[in-house]
């Protein structure tokens, strides 16, 4: 209703600008207009202005187009990891065609969870084709992101789709196409070595083996595969690559009338499962994207300047009916004995243990077939009112944004077989044949509205130059049911230079959201900062060699608005048709009831954040050595969070208000180097970020011991027991303290006892893991001569600790109750035998209370150093392709994930919980440049 | 023109953006009950108010297989639980503390104490119509008893505990509350009972208000309450007064002539409606009871039972002969045709055996149990089977007969009456003694007696001694507790109460080993392996949850935690 509203608005209003516009065109004079659309070597796109690079107090980072396109992957997030200066990210999974950025890569700005917005408006997607993007900056501190009101805490990823100039006609078409190769598999242990080390744990746990000595050499030699099977799933089921491949166009041209650029991509990424022929449909994964995107830029007269984006695009993901998610799952943690694939007969085989089959998984549930369409069109128009006041000008945007995601069920079920008794004719089925089925199911519906008024002042007086801007902007964000989340910003921006040499600048923002108590629903954030390029002072000036010299220093209080639905009133909730007593004498009468939900929170308020940065900038050389260190002290506070001192004597569950307080420090620093020998271009650059995080207040409960306060500690530090190796015999059990009313048996670990109570209880956890702060950095470096060109860059973290208790039955044995996979480093698990290497504790079956605990045992190094992506291409000579008409014909191979360097050994550094393996890209391509 | 130009386009601008202000959706969502809608003044039959009382009389104490899917009594010396690592076992194995509790209900009461101060403090918003204000005095009334109820709860476990009166807290109060004494607990909780006496409904009650609270209700609680307080482990002096006043309060519900005792023990259990049990945990026609605690080896349909609680042969050996005297002292014979035999234990008991225990032989879906070694009900092998050679067979419907179970009234009884008849008996002795024969100690002894089917004997005394000393006719009355109200989360408190846990536990428990030799059962008392831990004194209280003292200063911890 509210968005037909809008729609009904913006459809009038462009109607009405067109009309106005060709009214206007007949009178209008040709005149020069300049183009408005900035060079981004000069400029920077922030988030409500274009700022030159040289008056920039912010603490940003940008990288551009040609860094972005060399990196085969869906999204622009996975070319980011080591090219920006304070972004953190991590590969958290190998999982395809989802479009939550945040399920594929973890990324954090400054220890915050950063927002994305493309072209000024927040939008979900960031699978899109980097050959549009012209750059991605990072806004790191207060003054830049203090003008987005409620959501300016987190920090922002600023991406800048291409601007329409004015140029020649150019067309670009890209053909690329390359192979994914799943990396850092688990890996697991043959089915003999499963049945040993399966008896093995039977026997810890004081229990009768269940395999015998001919049950092992029959798996060994497989001479039983119905019987006996021994089956790696990996190989069976998963090819050893999949196909991605992507064919993009664009063009762009303009005069100083109108100017246009222009995208279309597809983009195709396979699956890794080996699908049989028995289906006329496909279930191996397989994700389109089609994408469409127009930019124009009209301006109507001298003075009328009107843009229009509109991007729209298409994934349809196909996958199997059994899920990906299952699948991946059962090829981690089925033994590879659990069943045949096919009994003898041919169907296919299972065991009420183990019903999920994985080729019926894969190749006999149907399939599913999810659609997402996005729609994105932003119009804005701007008017220059030189003739009221030289320098001012107004501008409006409105953006309309929609996501439907929709799944059409095509799946069926299977049923499983079991030989029983093994060899006869008879077959005891489990489960059963459901025929597939055809059903749809909406899954989500998103539509983003968004509408700003600006108005600006840009006038240069002599040396003295101010750029002033005042906006009012109202975002509406409606997803499913809920009600529209709106909000709405009163904001404005001034800055001041004298000379280039003095800088000045101060932002304010009256931030509102729609979810909190009327009346209490705005804040106000400000910002300020200052900036003296010393470079530029007189008595420097004969310092040829030093072009800038700039410390800056910023200094605002930001917001971040994280409430729930409407919590500031109290709910209750009826049971529905479901009793909670019965009463009646005769027989039961159900009565429904009533209850309290969590106490609602009256005063809740957005968290705010103090953010102090201090930066330096240095260009020497004819600005070919260039350094940016930037130092910033942040404190969080009114953090949502539950009180410590939540008693149970209220009767109800409190809710989360305003209590915490963190503070997040570190340092960020990049250098880079970029010359030229001769026809020789290369570059260099690194960036190297630590951060450090506090907990300074959490209401914390009365801590019997020091060593278990988590105030003062880093935000999210793991607590465990502190591991101090293996029981080695039952006398050192009788003697030790062990955890109460558990058995523990020799190769169990041994905690430490802090208390000195006698018994391993949880006043006996402390902090462990590092507290030291985190290093991550990144090198990339690239050449240019006589055609060919080669990039590459790292990637790494260091004072990072991976706890292996996260990783479940991918790291434990025997998991589910015993039906789990055990894997190889499992053999060199603690026995009598082997006491002095072993690196993996006793097995047991199923969970072991004693040893699997966070503990200092299960925390590894999780340093890491990743050669990210390498670009390698050739372009064929001008004098060459300028026959054939064509302005530049190159040839490029590139590749994404290529190596990593860790400790950790059957693991992946970056992605040690998820199912989905990382995934490695060789791909090679064509492109064509008219 | 130029001002035209700025004119449209200031007005297009602004019109766009303001024009989203215009209130085309609601501010809140409307779909979200709020508290004007509960306590709805115009809601004249106040359902919604009626609805939020019944949520509060779903947290009345619920019995059966509760914790971790065993009975309370699975932690006293009545029974073990079936399988191992049952939660339930941290009470008898050392893993008790403040950290970890099976049964701690210090979140539950208060939660339950909320709800009925909220109703207490909103109720009077709501305007009934007239000829249901009598209803609605009923409902005021049930929400105070439910609130005391609540408080019983928690000082039976913890002793003293903070008492809250009608405060309903919110975010901004100061929660550091004191621990009130035990003694002030008691006295809440008689004048509430007290107090809402006369405002409930007087049993017998119409069939449709069955299950709710009356005024037979109220003046049980307070006579429990205040044998509690009596009970030598809160009545360190022996003040007869404290024992006075709770035979005074178990008087007054004998009085009421309300309740009598159901001619059918089974009857008790299985039949909804009856005129034993005061007050019940009201619950739907299930089968539940059967599944979990019938033998291991009968399949009803296709559910396997599960026989979750194995009895003690300490439970069994409690059990008098059909004579109503003691297995050691009525020993078969000759002249005693219905004496004790040890070859064949089962046979010329008290019948009240039947129906609490399964023992060997006993007929449960068309076939005798065999419990006897590489029997359907304890074949050995790892199957989780009875520890005891014994299962659970109190509160089950009579399928002693049929292929499957069907679903059955299982009310939980919270009191009933025979509870009242010895609560009366074992406070009346504590004063005067036994008395004679025909005195009420006596007389209410041979009425439960009676009921249960045990012979009258000769003397009419159904098997006790006329002559008992007060001492001796105290065992009798902790004796004819245990089996008349075994697994009733009875014995776990009553061992607890008279102080005795220390003695009782501590020592093995046996269950009985029977093999089958093809003809005759070779019956032999096996010592459990299993601990049976009680360290006194601190486990007479409850710890108060370690999460809970480390919130609040003033909440002192029970000694020894």
């Amino acid at each position: 209703m509210y968005n037909n509203y809008l729609k009904r608005k913006i459809v009038r209003s462009l109607i009405w600008l067109v009309l106005l516009s060709v009214a206007k065109m007949a009178f209008a004079q040709e005149s020069a207009i300049d183009s408005t659309a900035a060079d981004s070597t000069q400029y920077l796109y922030l988030l409500n202005k274009i700022q030159r690079k040289t008056e920039l107090l912010q603490a940003t980072s940008t990288v551009y187009t040609n860094q972005l396109v060399t990196t085969p992957a869906p999204s622009f997030l996975q070319a980011l990891p080591g090219r920006l200066s304070g972004l953190y990210t991590r590969q958290r999974s190998g999982v395809q065609d989802t479009d939550d950025p945040t399920s594929v890569i973890d990324f954090r700005i400054r220890g915050q969870n950063p927002t994305i917005l493309i072209d000024g408006v927040p939008r979900d997607f960031t699978s899109i084709e980097p050959e549009s993007i012209e750059s991605i900056t990072i806004l790191k501190d207060a003054l830049s992101t203090v003008t987005y009101g409620q959501r300016s805490s987190n920090n922002i990823i600023f991406v800048t789709t291409k601007r329409p100039v004015v140029s020649p006609f150019k067309l670009s078409a890209s053909i690329q196409q390359g192979a994914e190769r799943l990396i850092n598999l688990p890996k697991p242990v043959s089915a003999a070595d499963y049945a040993i080390l399966y008896n093995e744990a039977l026997n810890n746990d004081g229990q009768a083996p269940a395999y015998s000595a001919t049950d092992i050499i029959t798996y060994r030699d497989g001479s039983d595969p119905y019987g006996h099977p021994d089956n790696n799933w990996q190989n069976l089921f998963l090819n050893k690559s999949a196909p991605i491949s992507r064919y993009n166009v664009n063009m762009q041209s303009g005069n100083e009338t109108a100017r246009f650029y222009v995208a279309l991509d597809y983009q195709n990424e396979g699956g890794f499962l080996k699908t049989s022929d028995i289906n006329t449909y496909n279930t191996n994964n397989n994700v389109d994207r089609y994408i469409i995107r127009s930019n124009v830029s009209v301006d109507l007269n001298k003075t009328l300047r009107v843009d229009l984006n509109i991007f729209g695009r298409i994934q349809s993901a196909l996958e199997a009916g059994g899920k990906s998610s299952t699948i991946f799952t059962a090829l981690g943690a089925t033994p590879n004995n659990a069943y045949p694939v096919f009994n003898s007969d041919g169907s296919l085989a299972g065991t009420s243990t183990y019903n999920r089959n994985i080729s019926g998984l894969i190749n006999n549930s149907g399939y599913l077939k999810g659609t997402s369409r996005d729609l994105s069109a932003d119009l804005s128009v701007t008017q220059k009112l030189d003739a009221l006041l030289a320098g001012l000008w107004i501008k409006g945007d409105v953006s309309y944004n929609n996501t439907v995601d929709q799944t059409v069920d095509r799946s069926k079920d299977f049923a499983v077989y079991n030989n029983m008794p093994l060899g006869s004719t008879s077959y005891q089925q489990i489960g059963t044949n459901v025929a597939q089925r055809t059903s749809f199911a909406f899954n989500a519906r998103r539509t983003y509205t968004y509408g700003k008024l600006n108005l600006g002042y840009d006038k240069t007086f002599g040396e003295h130059a101010i750029h002033a801007l005042l906006f009012t902007d109202r975002q509406s964000t409606t997803l499913n049911l809920t009600l529209p989340a709106i909000y709405t910003n009163y904001a404005s921006n001034i800055s001041y230079n004298y000379a280039e040499k003095y800088f000045a600048e101060a932002a304010a923002s009256y931030g509102g959201f729609n979810r909190y108590r009327p009346g209490s629903r705005f804040g106000m954030f400000y910002a300020g900062g200052l900036g003296w390029n010393i470079a530029k002072e007189n008595f420097l000036a004969n310092l040829t060699w030093l072009n800038t010299l700039k410390p800056r220093i910023t200094y605002g209080r930001t917001g971040n608005n994280n409430v729930g639905y409407y919590v500031y009133d109290q709910y209750y909730d009826n049971t529905g048709t479901s009793a909670v007593y019965y009463f009646g004498g005769e027989s039961p009468v159900s009565a429904r009831g009533y209850s309290e939900l969590t106490l609602a929170n009256p005063n809740v308020t957005w968290e705010k954040a103090d953010k102090l940065n201090i930066g330096l900038d240095i260009a020497l050389l004819t600005n070919r050595l260039s350094v940016t260190s930037e130092y910033f002290n942040d404190t969080y506070f009114d953090l949502m969070q539950t009180r410590g001192t939540s008693s149970q004597l209220i009767g109800q569950e409190f809710p989360l208000e305003n209590i915490g307080r963190n503070r997040y420090t570190g340092f960020e620093n990049s250098v880079s180097w970029n010359d030229k020998v001769g026809r020789f271009n290369y570059f260099i650059a690194g960036n190297a970020s630590l951060l450090n995080s506090e907990v300074l207040y959490q209401d914390e409960v009365i801590r019997q011991y020091g060593y278990q306060k988590r105030t003062g500690l880093p935000v999210g530090q793991t607590f465990g027991y502190i591991a101090e190796g293996f029981y080695e015999s039952q006398s050192e059990i009788d003697n030790s303290p062990v955890i109460v009313g558990k058995t523990t048996v020799p190769g169990d670990l041994k905690y430490k006892d802090l208390n000195d109570d006698g018994v391993i209880d949880q006043f006996d956890e402390t902090a462990i893991g590092t507290q030291k702060p985190m290093l991550y950095y990144g090198f990339t470096a690239g050449f240019s001569v006589g055609g060919f060109d080669l990039s590459f860059s790292f990637q790494g973290v260091a004072n990072r600790d991976v706890n292996l208790t996260l990783s479940g039955p991918l790291e434990f044995e025997f998991q589910n109750n015993g039906n789990g996979q055990a894997f190889q480093h499992h053999l060199n698990r603690w026995t009598p035998n082997n006491t002095a290497n072993a690196t993996y504790p006793r097995l047991s079956i199923g969970a072991n209370d004693n040893n699997q605990r966070n503990s200092t045992f299960w925390m590894r190094s999780g340093d890491y150093l990743r050669l990210q992506n390498v670009d390698f291409g050739y372009t064929l000579p001008t004098a060459f392709t300028r026959k054939f008409k064509v302005s530049s014909i190159r040839i490029f191979a590139n590749g994404f994930n290529l190596h990593d360097f860790s400790t950790l050994d059957h693991t992946d550094p970056e992605n040690n919980n998820s199912v989905y393996p990382l995934r490695r890209t060789f791909n090679a391509g064509l492109n064509i440049k008219l | 023109m130029i001002h035209h130009n700025y004119l449209f386009f200031l007005f297009i601008s602004i019109s766009l953006l303001f024009s989203s202000c215009v209130k085309s959706l609601e501010d809140k969502p409307l779909e979200l009950i709020t508290e004007d809608y509960l306590w709805d003044s115009k809601d004249s039959l106040g359902t919604n108010a009626n609805l939020f009382l019944n949520s509060i009389y779903a947290k009345l104490p619920k019995g059966f297989n509760r914790i971790g899917n065993n009975v309370l009594d699975a932690a006293s010396d009545d029974a073990v639980p079936t399988e191992d690592g049952a939660s339930i076992s941290s009470f008898t194995n050392g893993g008790y503390s403040a950290l970890s509790n099976a049964d701690d209900s210090w979140q539950n009461s208060y939660a339950g104490i909320r709800m009925t101060n909220l109703f207490l403090q909103n109720f009077y918003k709501v305007h009934l119509k007239r000829d249901l204000l009598l209803e609605g005095q009923y409902w005021r009334a049930e929400n105070r008893f439910l609130r005391v109820m609540f408080y019983y709860e928690l000082i039976k476990r913890y002793g003293g505990v903070p008492l809250l009166g009608d405060q309903v807290f919110t975010l901004s109060d100061n929660l550091d509350l004191p621990r009130n004494t035990f003694d002030e607990c008691v006295d809440y909780i008689v004048a509430e009972c007290d107090a809402i006496k006369d405002s409930l409904r007087i049993d017998p009650v119409a069939t449709g208000d069955y299950g709710r609270i009356t005024r037979g209700v109220a003046l049980t609680l307070k006579a429990k309450v205040l044998l509690l307080a009596a009970s030598p482990l809160n009545n360190l002096n022996n003040d007869i007064d404290k024992w006075q006043r709770a035979k005074n309060a178990a008087a007054e519900v004998i009085a009421l002539n309300a309740f009598s005792l159901e001619p059918a023990f089974s009857n008790v259990f299985t039949t909804r409606s009856n005129k034993e049990v005061i007050l019940a945990y009201q619950r739907a026609l299930t089968t539940d009871l059967e599944v979990n605690n019938a033998p291991i080896g009968y399949v009803s349909g296709s559910t396997s039972s599960l026989g979750r609680t194995s009895p003690t042969q300490e439970l069994v050996d409690a059990f008098p002969t059909i004579r109503g005297r003691a297995i050691t002292e009525d020993v078969r014979s000759g002249s005693n045709p219905t004496g004790y035999d040890a070859t064949n234990p089962y046979a010329n008991r008290d019948p009240r055996l039947d129906l609490t225990v399964f023992y060997n032989g006993l007929l449960w879906l068309g076939r005798g149990v065999e419990t006897f070694d590489g029997g359907k009900d304890r074949p050995g092998g790892a199957a989780v089977q009875t520890k005891t050679g014994y299962y659970m067979r109190k509160f089950l419907g009579n399928f002693a007969t049929g292929t499957a179970y069907s679903n059955q009234t299982h009310n939980f009884p919270i009191f009933r009456y025979a509870d009242v008849l010895l609560m009366f008996a074992e406070a009346k002795n504590e004063i005067d003694g036994p008395g004679s024969v025909s005195d009420s100690v006596y007389t209410y002894l041979k009425a439960i007696r009676s009921r249960a089917g045990i012979m009258p004997g000769t003397d009419n005394n159904y098997g006790l001694d006329p002559n008992l000393s007060l001492s001796a006719m105290r065992e009798a009355i902790r004796l004819e507790r245990r089996v008349e109200l075994a697994f009733e989360e009875q014995r776990f408190w009553d061992v607890r109460r008279w102080k005795i846990a220390e003695t009782v536990y501590n020592k093995p428990l046996h269950g009985i080993r029977i093999t089958n030799n093809g003809s005759t059962l070779n019956y032999q008392v096996e010592s459990l392996n299993i601990p049976f831990q009680f360290v006194a004194p601190r486990m007479y209280r409850y710890a108060i949850p370690y999460s809970e003292v480390i919130k609040n200063p003033n909440l002192k911890q029970n000694e020894g935690y």
